[in-house]
């Protein structure tokens, strides 16, 4: 008696990709996010045209720090208020000489300061060269990291929200208001999204908070959708009913039983939403038409190796990495989430 | 059981099958089509609300806009008056209507010709692009979805999956880059600007189609690959559930052989879902041709958009974004029907 | 291999999944008679059903089989070793040798596909025969099976059907290929009371018109009291009790056995105080 394997069946289980908990995949994109994301946080500690810390004039400054935290929304305007971090607006290259305390960060350019040679190789002092007008690659490529982060993130938060609001309704009450709310899914669907974000930004200009704006205010659909099927599928569940019957009130029942089904299934579209907003954000920017030309991203930096490409087609390889890398870990990240709520499922982003 | 004294032929009262079937379609069908128009009104309101409501709206004149300039005084004037900016609202919606209605969005700022002129001419290649690459991905999609369907978890499949996983995180304008630099620059195999030839207008007619072809290999290969890339797991995943599915251990069980079960039975349910899909891909694949069009200097609507966003030819904006919704929404319904045509459930959802 | 004369002989037979610990089927050992009809009995989950997938050669791909099943000779062929045989003999065995009839008679239909269709496929499988002839014969098929309208319901699709109707479909397609032994798999389990009974003795009839033999799987003693006339008791992977169906009822018997019978007992019981109940 020996043992037999029907390979000729056709009923064949489903052993696909290890995207799981232990796995050197996930992990690995896990690490890379966090990558993406400290140095979003702290791109002026890494480079920057100002030192982190500097004695001018007898006291001492921390402009590079001051400029890492004046980002953050609300507490930004206290920090540049505040004692330690107010300083002279002044230049630090020639404002300090040699000999007084100054602590640079790692790359000692910024993102727009234009240096001497243009197109420069490689080196020890730009280790990524410099583009035609003179910038450090890498110093861009840290700071286009800051508006790709900001965008994906901001964007889909935005995305999040006006998605659950509006497939929550629809799902929640039902009848006109699920007519009315699936009329309007159905309308922003049939908008090539870029089409709508590139017209819209002709009426509201450049900038970061309008590219997050705009992709925010185009991409909730899916959400929408997604959120307004779970709604109506938990609304038939027996507990539900349950909750009802003890006296809760429809509010309560859709914020305290309704909603936590439908936010897991949310982040899972968010976390592939991002890959999505940092694709849109580099496309935009790509074409110019994106945060301004004046701020570094990823897109803009490709735009201009495009415009170079048969002179220095090296340019291209460290954005065409760094968003390669960031949309993979996105994808690699959803999926991950999508498996540990349903185990069962295989690869395959969901279409609905 | 001592049941056996029922009459097994006398026929339950459900078991009337087919009662509801003769208006089943057209009940459906002519639903779908009305469901078309709140979704049309719906596509000119809004664009109605861009032009008008955005916080630039040119009748404020402080439009930010991109590059150098705003916009000019005397574009301001013709917006105003293109517009009808200082009709009461109710009128100029009505007008906006009635010019979506009639595909008629004036003059060109750019060159005077008519808008649709104008759009139409470039709305051809795109639309034939989109569609041959449509197919062309089907017909790599399917085979290649069955077989890692069919072996899945070996080690093809794992390939397969793992390819398009990576594949589908390559930006399109990326690619279009290093396919430039590679087969355009390098190797010099096909051109990579514009749809024809300086001597085109010598050509015979076949040459002509080739020479077209030729112009349009490397922005098809940037459409083509991520559609293949997600198209592949959605096609697999499909047919996956689909092979778990009791009727086809049954169709194993009555005898049919492999290639029958697979071909007749799998198949047409795999691919029933994939037509849906579609309503999904083809605004993807337009709104990525803006940056696509742009690379490959390629004359279709995206590049059309591109150029009349930077000369803020208004006029033609808006009939582009009208139009394109308009061409999703037609392929939606078309897509729907089609499905409801191919699934007799459906018709009774 | 106790006899030739046997239509099938299942030996020590072992089923267990690449992925699972235990195994689902444990040195199981039965042998049927042509002609006879065993009920195999057995509460959810022992095992049942994965006999009847590994008697048909349907177990998934990660499934480590063990043991022996052999079909008897028929007409010129020889026996056959299930188990052993290449997949292209083992087409030829299903549906024409050995026919199944599935639980949910409705999942067991191609949705996409009109119920007449399905039965000429079926009809046609390895087979060429001329379309006029093929299609008349599934209308007998249909007739037999006892739908009185069989060229209608021919165009139907399955999703149009009831569950009683699809079930006399299925069975309709299992008797296309004349098999000699018949598996149902919880044949009534997902249909109503009363087209339980209809569907019983739909399949009596067959066995009495045509000399079928039947392996039926359930767990309701009743339905094996009607239609079978050996119990071969299933309980944790394994056969515990082989009998024929009057000894069922004795109480020298396993426990699990003992079991399926009062629980059989008391749901009559209970079927007629409702009944009283409503009067």
């Amino acid at each position: 008696m020996t043992a037999m394997n029907h390979s000729n069946s056709i009923l064949a289980f489903d052993r696909s990709l290890a995207i799981d908990e232990r796995s050197w995949l996930t992990r690995g994109a896990l690490v890379t996010a966090a990558l993406f994301v400290s140095v979003a946080l702290f791109a002026p500690l890494l480079a920057w045209h100002q030192p982190i810390v500097c004695k001018y004039q007898g006291t001492y400054h921390f402009p590079a720090v001051a400029d890492t935290f004046s980002r953050i929304p609300l507490v930004g305007g206290w920090i540049q208020k505040s004692k330690p971090f107010r300083f002279p607006s002044f230049d630090a290259r020639t404002a300090l000489d040699s000999d007084t305390f100054a602590l640079w960060p790692p790359i000692a350019y910024g993102p727009s300061e234009m240096i001497a040679g243009a197109n420069l190789p490689a080196s020890g002092a730009h280790m990524l060269g410099t583009d035609d007008r003179g910038r450090d690659v890498l110093a861009r490529l840290i700071h286009g990291t800051r508006v790709s982060v900001r965008v994906g993130v901001y964007s889909m938060l935005l995305a999040g929200l006006v998605g659950i609001i509006i497939g929550g309704a629809a799902g929640f009450y039902g009848g006109a208001v699920d007519w009315i709310c699936s009329r309007l899914i159905e309308i922003m669907m049939c908008f090539p999204a870029f089409f709508l974000i590139l017209v819209v930004m002709v009426w509201i200009g450049n900038g970061v908070t309008g590219v997050i704006l705009v992709i925010g205010l185009t991409q909730w659909t899916s959400i929408a959708r997604l959120v307004r099927a779970e709604f109506i599928s938990a609304r038939e569940l027996d507990y539900v009913d349950a909750a009802r019957s003890y006296g809760a009130t429809g509010s309560y029942i859709a914020i305290r039983h309704l909603l936590p089904g439908a936010l897991a299934p949310t982040l899972v579209v968010l976390t592939f939403g991002v890959a999505d907003a940092i694709l849109l954000e580099a496309g935009l920017s790509w074409l110019g038409l994106g945060v301004g030309s004046e701020m570094a991203t990823w897109g803009g930096m490709l735009r201009d190796a495009y415009d170079q490409i048969r002179t220095h087609p090296g340019l291209m390889v460290a954005p065409c990495v760094a968003i390669f890398l960031s949309v993979l870990c996105c994808h690699i990240m959803g999926e991950r989430l999508r498996r540990s709520l349903d185990p069962r499922n295989s690869y395959g982003r969901s279409v609905a | 059981m001592t049941s056996c004294g029922l009459d097994c032929r006398t026929p339950t009262p459900h078991d009337n099958p087919l009662q509801h079937r003769q208006n089943g379609v057209w009940h459906y069908l002519l639903k779908r089509i009305l469901l078309t128009i709140p979704t049309f009104v719906g596509i000119v309101l809004l664009t109605f609300v861009v032009i008008h409501l955005a916080p630039g709206s040119p009748a404020t004149g402080t439009v930010g806009g991109f590059g150098e300039s705003g916009v000019s005084a005397a574009n301001h004037d013709r917006l105003r008056e293109h517009f009808e900016l200082d009709a009461p609202v109710t009128k100029r919606f009505g007008r906006w209507i009635m010019r979506v209605a009639c595909f008629d969005f004036g003059q060109s700022f750019a060159d005077g010709q008519p808008v649709s002129k104008r759009i139409i001419e470039r709305v051809y290649p795109t639309l034939i692009l989109t569609f041959s690459i449509i197919v062309i991905a089907l017909l790599i999609v399917i085979p290649v979805a069955a077989y890692a369907a069919l072996n899945a978890g070996g080690f093809v499949d794992k390939v397969i999956l793992g390819a398009c996983v990576g594949l589908y995180a390559i930006p399109p304008y990326v690619f279009g880059m290093l396919l430039i630099l590679v087969v355009g620059v390098a190797l010099d195999w096909f051109p990579f600007s514009g749809l024809t030839s300086e001597d085109h207008a010598q050509m015979n007619g076949w040459q002509r189609l080739v020479d077209l072809i030729n112009h349009s290999v490397l922005i098809g290969a940037c459409i083509l690959y991520p559609l293949v890339a997600y198209l592949v797991p959605f096609v697999r995943a499909t047919m996956l559930a689909v092979l778990k599915e009791d009727f086809v251990r049954a169709a194993f069980a009555r005898g049919l052989s492999r290639r029958r079960v697979i071909f007749r039975h799998v198949l047409p349910n795999t691919l029933r879902p994939l037509l849906t899909v579609m309503g999904l891909i083809v605004p993807a694949v337009l709104g990525g041709s803006v940056v696509l069009e742009v690379m490959f200097s390629w004359p279709g609507m995206g590049r059309l958009l591109y150029e009349s966003i930077l000369q803020r030819d208004y006029p033609v904006i808006m009939g582009m974004t009208v139009l394109s919704a308009v061409i999703v929404l037609g392929v939606t319904l078309i897509v729907d029907v089609l499905y409801a045509l191919a699934d007799p459930r459906v018709r009774y959802a | 291999m106790k006899s030739t004369s046997a239509l099938i002989d299942v030996a020590d037979l072992s089923v267990r999944y690449a992925r699972g610990e235990l195994p689902v089927l444990r040195d199981v050992s039965f042998s049927m008679d042509p002609g006879e009809s065993i009920a195999l009995v057995g509460d959810s989950g022992c095992g049942k059903s994965t006999l009847a997938l590994t008697m048909m050669r349907l177990l998934p791909a990660d499934a480590m089989v063990r043991g022996s099943i052999v079909l008897g000779e028929r007409g010129g062929s020889g026996p056959i070793d299930i188990l052993g045989t290449d997949e292209r003999t083992m087409q030829s065995v299903r549906g024409k040798r050995i026919a199944m009839v599935f639980q949910n008679p409705i999942g067991s239909l191609d949705p996409v596909m009109r119920v007449g269709d399905q039965i000429l496929e079926v009809i046609l499988a390895g087979r060429k025969s001329a379309r006029s002839a093929t299609r008349s014969k599934a209308l007998q098929l249909l007739e037999r099976v006892g739908i009185a309208d069989p060229s209608r319901l021919a165009r139907a699709w399955p999703h149009e059907l009831s569950g009683g109707m699809a079930q006399r479909v299925t069975l309709a397609m299992a008797l296309a290929g004349e098999p000699e032994l018949l598996i149902a798999d919880e044949p009534t389990s997902a249909l109503d009371g009363n087209v339980q009974a209809q569907i019983v003795e739909l399949i009596c009839e067959c066995r009495r018109d045509s000399g079928l033999s039947l392996l039926l799987i359930t767990h309701d003693m009743a339905v094996a009291d009607a239609l079978a006339s050996r119990v071969c008791v299933m309980n944790e992977n394994r056969i515990v009790d082989d009998l024929p169906i009057e000894a069922a009822n004795a109480s020298n018997r396993h426990a699990a056995t003992r079991r399926l019978v009062e629980a059989a007992a008391s749901k009559r019981q209970k079927v007629a105080a409702t009944m009283d109940g409503g009067r």
